[in-house]
C-alpha cells in the first residue's frame, strides 16, 4: 500500500503498544501523538471540512483507545487505525447531512492567489484546492486509490458499489482535476475554483 | 486519437487491458503523455503537505472517553460535590486576559502544564507515596485544587467561541460533572478506593486539558 502524504511520526515501539494495549494513558497519548497528524490529513482531504475532520479525528482515537486492547496485528497499527478513520469519513459522507462541495474551504479562499505563492507551492495549493472541489465521492476514491493505495475492489467494498463504479468515479476525477489545476504554461487557469467562491 | 481516461488509468495503475486498448494505446505519443501526466498528478496528491491537528483536539478525545468510561459505570445519588471555576457569565476583557496570563505565567510554566495526557500521576512518579492510599489522595486532591485555581484565576471563557471549541468545552466540564457525580456516588466506601483513586486521575487529566484550551483561548484574544 502506498506510503499516504502527513504521515507524521510513526516510531512507537513495542512497549509504547504494549502499553496502551493494557490501557496506560500515557501510552494513549503517544499513539495520539504518532498518528494523529496522518488521521487528521487524511480526513481533511477526505472530507475537505475541516469541522468534520475534527469530529473525524476524534471518533477515530476515541475508537482506537477503546479497540487497541483487541488489536491483533493482523494488518499494521497504521493500517488498523487509517481504516477505522477512513470508516467515519465514508460515514460523514454518507450522512444526510453532507452536503457535498456547496462552499470552498476557507483555508482555500484564505490562501489562493496569494501573489508570494509561486512555483511548486503554487501548484500544490492548486491541486489541494482542485481536490477539494471535486464532488465528495469522487474525492475519496481518488484519495484512496491515488494516495492509501487501495484498489478499485477494496474502495468498491468500503462504498458498497461495484470495482467498475471506482473506476469511473476516478477516471471522472482525474478529468475534473485536470480542468481544475493550473498548468504551468498557464493554459488552463483555476478560474473555475475562484468562480465557486 | 488519444485513449479515454478510465484506459489511461489501467495502464498508468499496471492494470490488465483489453487487446484493442492496448492496440489503440501502442505507439500513440499523446496517450504516453497523458499517463505521463496521471503518474505526476498522483505524485503530486501524495506529496500533498500535511495538517496539523487542532490543539484542543486530544482534549476533546479524552473528554470523550471519560463521558464513555463514566456513563458505563452505575449511576445513583445526586453530586454533592461542586466544580468551583465561575460561571460563563462575565468573561474578562481582552486586555485583562493578556495581563493575567502575563501574571500567571510563572504558574502556568510548562512543567506545570505538560502535553495534553502526561497530567502528573502521583500513583507511578512519586517516590515513597505508592504504598498510602491517603497521601495518594491528598496527592491529587491537591494538584486538582491547584487546577480549580489557575481555571478561577484565568476567569470566564469568552461568549463566542467556534462551535468545534464550544463542542470540546461542553464535552470536557460534562465529563469532569459525570466524575465528581460518581465520585459522590462512592462516597467514603474503603472498599471502592481503586475506582476511586482511577476517577481522580481521570478528573485532573480533564482539568488539565480544559486549562490548555483555555489558556489557548486567552493567548488568542490576547494576541
Amino acid at each position: 500500500m502506498t506510503k499516504p502524504s502527513g504521515g507524521g511520526k510513526r516510531d512507537i515501539t513495542p512497549a509504547e503498544l504494549a502499553g496502551a494495549m493494557r490501557g496506560d494513558r500515557q501510552a494513549h497519548a503517544r499513539l495520539y501523538e504518532c498518528f494523529a497528524p496522518g488521521i487528521y490529513t487524511l480526513a481533511r482531504r477526505m472530507l475537505a471540512e475541516p469541522a468534520l475532520a475534527d469530529d473525524v479525528l476524534q471518533e477515530t482515537f476515541v475508537d482506537v483507545i477503546r479497540g487497541i486492547g483487541g488489536f491483533r496485528g493482523d494488518a499494521s497499527l497504521d493500517t488498523w487505525i487509517r481504516r477505522i478513520a477512513i470508516n467515519h469519513c465514508l460515514m460523514h459522507l454518507r450522512s444526510p447531512w453532507h452536503v457535498r462541495g456547496e462552499a470552498l474551504p476557507e483555508d482555500l479562499v484564505a490562501t489562493h492567489g496569494g501573489s508570494d505563492v509561486q512555483g511548486s507551492a503554487q501548484r500544490q495549493l492548486d491541486l489541494a484546492g482542485a481536490l477539494a472541489c471535486l464532488p465528495a465521492v469522487s474525492r475519496a476514491v481518488v484519495w484512496l486509490h491515488d494516495v492509501e493505495g487501495y484498489t478499485h475492489r477494496e474502495i468498491a467494498g468500503l462504498l458498497g458499489r461495484t470495482p467498475s463504479f471506482s473506476k469511473s468515479q476516478l477516471a471522472r476525477a482525474h478529468d475534473r482535476l485536470r480542468g481544475l489545476i493550473s498548468d504551468t504554461d498557464g493554459d488552463e487557469a483555476c478560474e473555475p475554483i475562484l468562480k465557486r467562491s | 486519437m488519444r485513449a479515454d481516461t478510465e484506459a489511461l488509468l489501467s495502464l498508468r495503475d499496471g492494470e490488465p487491458l483489453d487487446a484493442a486498448s492496448l492496440r489503440r494505446l501502442a505507439g500513440c505519443e499523446d496517450s504516453e503523455r497523458e499517463v505521463q501526466r496521471l503518474r505526476d498528478c498522483r505524485a503530486a496528491l501524495q506529496a500533498l503537505p500535511a495538517f496539523d491537528p487542532p490543539a484542543h483536539a486530544w482534549a476533546g478525545v479524552q473528554a470523550r472517553l471519560a463521558q464513555l468510561d463514566t456513563q458505563s459505570a452505575p449511576r445513583a445519588a445526586a453530586p454533592l460535590l461542586r466544580r468551583r471555576w465561575p460561571s460563563r457569565a462575565a468573561w474578562l476583557p481582552v486586555a485583562a486576559a493578556l495581563g493575567l496570563v502575563a501574571l500567571l505565567w510563572p504558574l502556568l510554566a510548562p512543567e506545570r502544564i505538560a502535553s495534553p495526557a502526561m497530567v502528573d500521576d502521583p500513583v507511578t512518579h512519586a517516590p515513597g507515596l505508592a504504598a498510602d492510599v491517603t497521601v495518594r489522595f491528598a496527592a491529587l486532591q491537591r494538584q486538582s485544587h491547584e487546577f480549580d485555581e489557575l481555571l478561577h484565576a484565568l476567569g470566564d471563557p469568552p461568549e463566542l467561541v467556534s462551535a468545534g471549541t464550544a463542542l470540546t468545552l461542553n464535552g470536557i466540564e460534562g465529563g469532569i460533572a459525570l466524575i465528581d457525580d460518581r465520585l459522590n456516588q462512592l462516597g467514603t466506601d474503603a472498599g471502592a478506593d481503586a475506582e476511586r483513586e482511577r476517577l481522580w486521575q481521570q478528573r485532573l487529566e480533564l482539568m488539565n486539558a480544559l486549562l490548555q484550551l483555555r489558556l489557548a483561548q486567552a493567548q488568542r484574544y490576547a494576541f
